[in-house]
């Protein structure tokens, strides 16, 4: 039997986006991934921070990427640590290192595949969910990208 | 710098650890009969009587994070005076930290008793396990919301397990590492445990007993994680003259250190970390800098308390401080080297947080002053320096460096 992952609640806890953040969230909810990108030293960081952590300058530009990447790590959680994720186990949580925003990181769900599917170097793209329920973010998934 | 060990063990100690106590261990859960400061000062009695002091000595509290009301406690033990109160931040990495603190105090001449504690609780709503989650007023693992944060969370991403989870397959990447080397850690833990009254599990752990567990967050599986518990731990320091003339040998601070780079950071709250030390325990830094202080090396230790609450991370640190190269952690392992019996650098000698108790990390300070006393359950021939490290984490991760008086 061929074992699926499942997807996880979009509003398991309280978020709490800020004016750092904002940006990114925004362009979420149309389908858009962007990273800030400091406008001095054109370094990328993740998550939006007020100032670059190389050469601490606070211009920030926010660069739409392709929202292409690769499975830098993971972990299939199979057990709930919450009650609410009771339904949802097993899920994937993964690093991903996006393709043309080189020397970050995002933390996702790798969804729509076969847990034995998963492995490290795997490419990615960008997925979005359906909907954005109440109290949930735009949050950004993943699923495993077949070489074109 | 002298040039003998001997010479360099005299040389550096202002401060030592004169006393040392702890309630008894309980499952998660099954202290709520007492109150978290009845826990503490359980503890803190004990140590003293251990020590040969008495409340109107301490003048100072050193802790770790968890932001225990020192005001209350100090109102209720009816402190004639605090000189100094303070505590590290960090989220998980302080406890070695909190004797560095105490160090630190005693040092400047600010206060001359301190007393560092750490007490656990852990009832259904307040488990370690969710902290990252956990927004239960009730909970001393509380955390708020925040804009950081919400790129871990979205993903339920809310256990430490899942997130050490991940540094842990990637060093399996890596290096080759396999489970059979977590599981070295998680037996030749266990089998430290097993003579040991105050050890929550005690029964034998086979190979097959390791792989027959459940699987927690892949590659972590039950054995991996440490033991959810309860309990309290006090230590108390003072400097190295009046430790001469109290009831034991006195345990001198050789070194302490605690920090780590900026590109560590929060490490598993936010995954960022460069390439070349993903895979670690994000305490090279503090190590060097802990060695250096002490004028001393991995190879002068003769016992390791590593923070353990995974068992992965305890070949992370043995790469950081150097008693391996980096990556060889598992084949390190694997070689017998962290066994009680035979091994090269005995390993939780105890029990650590994976099969005695976990109150994070104290208990591996307890160990370490038995093992310098020559009173441990498992004690280690002739030991004279041990390492004790405050747990794998957000920065600052700590470590301490213990001595004998000789």
């Amino acid at each position: 039997m061929i074992e699926m992952l499942s997807t996880p609640p979009a509003n398991l806890v309280p978020f709490a986006p800020d004016a750092c953040t904002a940006e990114f969230w925004d362009a979420a909810a149309n389908r858009r991934l962007v990273v800030p990108r400091c406008v001095e030293c054109l370094t990328y960081r993740f998550p939006p921070t007020p100032v670059c952590p190389r050469c601490r300058s606070g211009d920030t530009t926010f660069d739409e990427l392709t929202g292409r990447g690769s499975i830098y790590t993971f972990t299939i959680a199979r057990h709930a640590p919450l009650p609410a994720l009771r339904g949802t186990v097993p899920y994937a949580i993964a690093v991903i290192e996006l393709d043309d925003a080189p020397g970050i990181r995002i933390v996702g769900n790798v969804v729509g595949c076969a847990v034995n599917d998963i492995e490290i170097d795997a490419p990615v793209e960008v997925s979005w969910d359906d909907e954005v329920g109440e109290g949930a973010l735009p949050i950004p998934r993943w699923r495993l990208r077949t070489a074109a | 710098m002298p040039d003998t060990r001997e010479e360099r063990l005299m040389s550096v100690a202002e401060s030592a650890i004169v006393g040392i106590g702890r309630t008894q261990y309980w499952k998660r859960g099954e202290s709520v009969g007492h109150t978290p400061l009845q826990l503490v000062i359980s503890a803190i009695r004990a140590a003293l009587d251990d020590a040969g002091l008495g409340f109107d000595d301490v003048d100072g509290f050193a802790l770790y994070a968890t932001g225990f009301d020192t005001a209350l406690l100090a109102q209720t033990l009816g402190i004639p005076n605090v000189r100094f109160t303070a505590a590290l931040t960090g989220g998980g990495g302080g406890s070695a930290g909190s004797i560095g603190l105490a160090d630190a105090a005693i040092r400047s001449g600010q206060a001359s008793v301190v007393v560092s504690f750490l007490a656990v609780q852990q009832p259904p709503e307040a488990r370690f396990g969710s902290a990252f989650a956990n927004t239960s007023k009730k909970s001393q693992y509380s955390y708020s919301p925040s804009s950081e944060k919400d790129f871990i969370l979205s993903s339920a991403l809310v256990s430490p397990g899942q997130a050490f989870a991940m540094l842990a397959r990637r060093h399996m990447h890596e290096f080759g590492t396999s489970r059979e080397h977590f599981a070295e850690v998680a037996i030749s833990t266990r089998v430290n445990a097993m003579n040991r009254e105050t050890a929550l599990m005690r029964e034998a752990m086979t190979l097959d007993d390791y792989f027959a567990a459940r699987m927690i967050s892949d590659p972590l599986c039950l054995l991996d994680f440490c033991v959810e518990s309860d309990g309290a731990v006090a230590v108390v320091t003072t400097t190295a003259e009046r430790a001469r003339d109290l009831r034991h040998r006195p345990i001198p601070i050789l070194a302490s250190a605690h920090g780590g780079a900026g590109s560590w950071g929060q490490a598993i709250g936010w995954f960022g970390m460069p390439d070349d030390v993903f895979a670690s325990s994000g305490y090279e830094p503090v190590a060097k800098d802990l060695f250096a202080r002490a004028g001393l090396a991995a190879s002068d230790v003769d016992v390791a308390l590593l923070y353990d609450h995974f068992s992965p991370l305890v070949l992370l640190q043995l790469e950081d401080f150097g008693f391996c190269p980096r990556g060889q952690g598992g084949p390190f392992v694997a070689d017998g080297n962290i066994r009680f019996e035979g091994g090269s650098i005995p390993v939780n000698t105890h029990g650590g947080n994976l099969s005695e108790a976990y109150v994070i990390g104290m208990t591996h300070i307890y160990e370490a002053v038995e093992q310098l006393r020559g009173t441990a359950v498992n004690q280690v021939r002739d030991a004279e320096v041990a390492l004790v490290s405050g747990g794998p984490a957000s920065i600052p991760v700590s470590a301490l460096l213990l001595g004998r008086d000789s």
